[in-house]
């Protein structure tokens, strides 16, 4: 496996260099996920550029009227006393709300994690002035992004902690997933696996149409996480609130996808035959390299989380995946990487944050790109809309994807429109 | 000044400012930052950014880096990279954890232009002041480093001071602004710092009037002014009798070498407000004024020219300052970015004239061409008919 500097996957492929940021690189962003709380406005108490880039995301997703800011300066950083302000600001912000929330996410910055601030003080205060409010603190620290808790996770935490143990029992046959975004496809198998398994009524935060609704996810017999941002959350909620949780990670190694499955299964210790979906998967993909022909594909990780997981499927299937664009490689996928380095050591990696990526970029090339920034990094001239496995999950994920690939070949795709729809934030 | 802001969206910061200004102009640019604020510059501030080859970067800063004060590994990082990328010149900037910590910018410039041989600006700006604050910096520390002295000024011949996307959006505005200064009779021999090269503004000194185009323009024209002696004066060439005073202006201006400013177009019994950069609303008040006999006041939440700040100009540092005017009854008409429009509660007409620094990709692609008799377009409909 070749690499943008030449070492071997051995010495170790990734390199920590000035970090160049695409136009496709970012995803939701914490105000936007943040935000699947229904009727959570967000407090952001910051220096004011640290709020751009989500206040115009938010302008432009249409949910700006739920996120404020409370500007600190050079002399509130400097006295160290910034939290004091936050509760008068609180007051204030809520006189001049035109809807009352019925929660708020008072939301810090990258400082605040070398500032070291009280947040169960300032949380004291306006709870106490505010005794109908569920409150609670939110991070924005990208500073974190190579610690156990970067942001994308921490925020799902911090989401989830809003919910409170309740005095009412939880509900029977109750499921709710944590930390995919966007809700997976309700014709995924998966649905059925759950059913099988005794979860009837399976819920995601994106359908839960007011706070109340949202509250009663504090009720469910069981969490799901189906990616790694979901996890602590989940795990959190065992602490708190009881609620069992189950890592489900997104995957598109059939042999994991089963072995998943039969996790599930067994909690009921029922069994079920899951060879219809799989041999429908392996049909689907068998279909689209015969549609594709051997067009060089590109696999970035802005498309899955998991991009060493899906080129070695892909490249298993006919496929010939030329580049796999992925800053890091994250634990869960270190043996595909491995695995494609032994078996496919032509196919490149390359990071897209790379300081030499802004002059390698090709203005145009004819490939397939699954995923925004290898699309742009590349130029590929079709592109599978695929952002961090959105909607996609199991055999049913697989053979979604697999039609996404074949469609994206009908005709060029334009990125930028692409990008403009899916409102990108860093 | 503690803000709370509920309507509107937070402004180009100043580290946003510096790259906008060099971002033409082949150097190498780094923010020192975890990755927000290099997100805010390239996603919201850089109308340019898509399909570019412009070396921008995020330094990648992370907690233990910053506890530590580990200089030498970003030193070493950005050196690694310039040897690749051999850039004209490495432009290192701050953003609000540096300025916790105490990066030492200056210094840590003057470190890698010695071990490198290119020439290095540090910039030690914060996230905690203004885009134009950074453009007026940039465009001062590039003139100071690449200007070079010139013996014979042309006459006839002029500088534009403070162009910058962040201001002007991409759409031609700068190009339309030549243009007309063309027409009026002038060569314009470099734009600061859109449309020139770092070559083209190397020889600016050549020039026999500076024109500042927006408020981020002045503090260059003063060191032009102290450095090289060419006068300047303040404005844009919008509408008629506008542009007929700029040139009486310049003419002045050249044969006193003597800088020139204009009068300003507020007046008390105001019926339109013009709010955003103060050369531009002044630009447009002037028009409004001499040609359409509309009088008017102007507010600025950004840098304003020190000469012109008592001139009628409110200065408003706050999304409530903002709102506190335009409940004004007597003001039957407002020009400002579309974004000022949430906060108006009554009935006015309000005149969209988009700010990339305030409204960002919103409305980017839909510049209003206000030079020459661009304007009259603009009104028609609104207020003319």
């Amino acid at each position: 496996m070749r690499s943008c500097c030449g070492c071997p996957v051995a010495s170790g492929i990734f390199r920590n260099t000035v970090r160049y940021c695409s136009p496709s690189h970012g995803g939701w962003g914490i105000v936007r996920t943040a935000m699947l709380v229904p009727e959570c406005h967000q407090l952001f108490v910051s220096p004011f550029a640290c709020g751009r880039h989500g206040a115009l995301g938010a302008l432009v997703q249409g949910f700006k009227d739920r996120l404020s800011y409370l500007y600190i300066d050079e002399a509130d950083i400097v006295s160290g006393g910034y939290e004091e302000l936050i509760p008068e600001a609180v007051d204030r912000l809520l006189d001049r709300l035109v809807k009352e929330p019925r929660a708020l996410m008072i939301v810090v910055s990258c400082l605040d994690d070398l500032l070291c601030t009280d947040h169960e003080a300032f949380l004291a205060v306006i709870r106490e002035r505010h005794p109908g409010l569920r409150v609670g603190v939110g991070h924005m620290n990208p500073i974190s992004l190579d610690g156990n808790v970067p942001p994308a996770v921490n925020i799902q935490r911090s989401m989830y902690g809003l919910l409170e143990r309740s005095d009412e029992p939880s509900i029977p046959g109750t499921a709710a997933f944590y930390g995919n975004n966007v809700p997976l496809d309700e014709e995924g198998e998966i649905f059925e696996v759950l059913r099988t398994s005794g979860f009837h009524d399976v819920r995601h935060i994106s359908g839960c149409s007011d706070f109340d609704d949202f509250d009663e996810l504090s009720r469910m017999s069981l969490n799901l996480a189906p990616t790694p941002t979901g996890r602590l959350a989940a795990k959190d909620a065992e602490r708190a609130l009881g609620i069992d949780s189950e890592y489900v990670p997104v995957s598109y190694d059939f042999d994991e996808i089963d072995e998943c499955y039969g996790r599930l299964l067994s909690r009921s210790g029922r069994s079920m035959d899951l060879g219809d979906y799989r041999r429908e998967a392996q049909r689907s993909l068998d279909e689209t390299a015969n549609r594709l022909d051997g067009l060089p594909v590109v696999v970035d990780a802005s498309a899955t989380v998991r991009p060493f997981c899906l080129a070695r499927t892909l490249l298993m299937n006919g496929f010939k995946v030329e580049t796999v664009y992925a800053q890091k490689c994250i634990p869960l996928d270190r043996p595909y990487l491995e695995w494609i380095s032994e078996n496919f050591p032509d196919t490149e990696v390359l990071q897209p944050e790379h300081h030499r990526s802004p002059i390698a970029r090709e203005a145009e090339s004819f490939r397939l790109a699954v995923g925004f920034e290898g699309a742009y990094l590349s130029g590929a001239r079709y592109v599978a809309n695929v952002a961090n496995d959105e909607t996609l999950y199991g055999y049913h994920g697989v053979s979604k994807l697999a039609a996404m690939m074949a469609r994206a070949v009908e005709r060029p795709t334009d990125l930028r429109a692409l990008l403009d729809d899916y409102g990108i934030v860093v | 000044m503690h803000k709370l802001t509920v309507s509107l969206p937070p402004f180009s910061p100043d580290y946003s400012g510096v790259c906008s200004a060099l971002f033409e102009l082949g150097g190498m640019l780094l923010i020192h930052d975890a990755s927000g604020c290099t997100g805010n510059y390239t996603g919201y501030d850089e109308p340019r950014w898509y399909g570019s080859r412009a070396q921008v970067y995020c330094t990648a800063l992370r907690e233990l880096d910053a506890v530590l004060g580990n200089d030498d590994k970003l030193i070493d990082r950005i050196l690694e990279a310039a040897e690749d990328l051999n850039p004209r010149f490495i432009g290192l900037m701050g953003s609000p954890v540096p300025t916790v910590i105490g990066v030492d910018f200056h210094g840590i410039a003057r470190e890698i232009e010695a071990r490198s041989g290119i020439p290095s600006f540090g910039f030690a700006t914060t996230g905690l002041q203004l885009y134009d604050v950074g453009v007026s910096d940039a465009l001062i520390r590039i003139a100071e480093r690449f200007v070079r002295p010139c013996g014979d000024r042309a006459s006839g011949t002029l500088n534009l001071l403070g162009a910058t996307p962040l201001d002007f959006g991409i759409e031609n505005l700068v190009p339309d602004m030549r243009t007309e200064f063309e027409d009026m009779g002038y060569r314009v021999l470099s734009t600061f710092a859109m449309g020139s090269s770092l070559d083209d503004l190397s020889k600016a000194a050549s020039a026999s009037v500076n024109v500042v185009i927006s408020a981020s323009g002045y503090r260059l024209a003063e060191w032009f002014f102290d450095r090289h002696g060419i006068p300047f004066v303040v404005g844009q060439p919008v509408g008629r009798a506008q542009r007929e005073g700029l040139c009486r202006l310049i003419e002045e201006a050249e044969f006193s070498g003597e800088s020139r400013l204009p009068e300003s177009p507020c007046s008390a019994e105001a019926s339109a407000f013009l709010i955003g950069e103060q050369v531009t609303a002044m630009s447009i008040g002037r028009c409004l004024k001499d040609d359409y006999g509309i009088p008017v006041n102007v507010g600025c939440p950004f840098m304003t020219i020190p000469p012109l700040k008592g001139d009628g100009v409110l200065s408003l540092p706050s999304e409530e300052s903002v709102e506190a005017v335009l409940k004004d009854e007597g003001y039957s008409l407002v020009v400002g970015d579309p974004l000022y429009r949430s906060l108006l509660r009554r009935s006015a007409i309000f005149v969209d004239v988009p700010h990339v620094a305030v409204s960002s990709k919103l409305h980017w692609n839909d510049p209003i061409r206000l030079v020459g008799d661009g304007l009259d377009g603009l009104l028609k409909g609104v207020v003319l008919e």
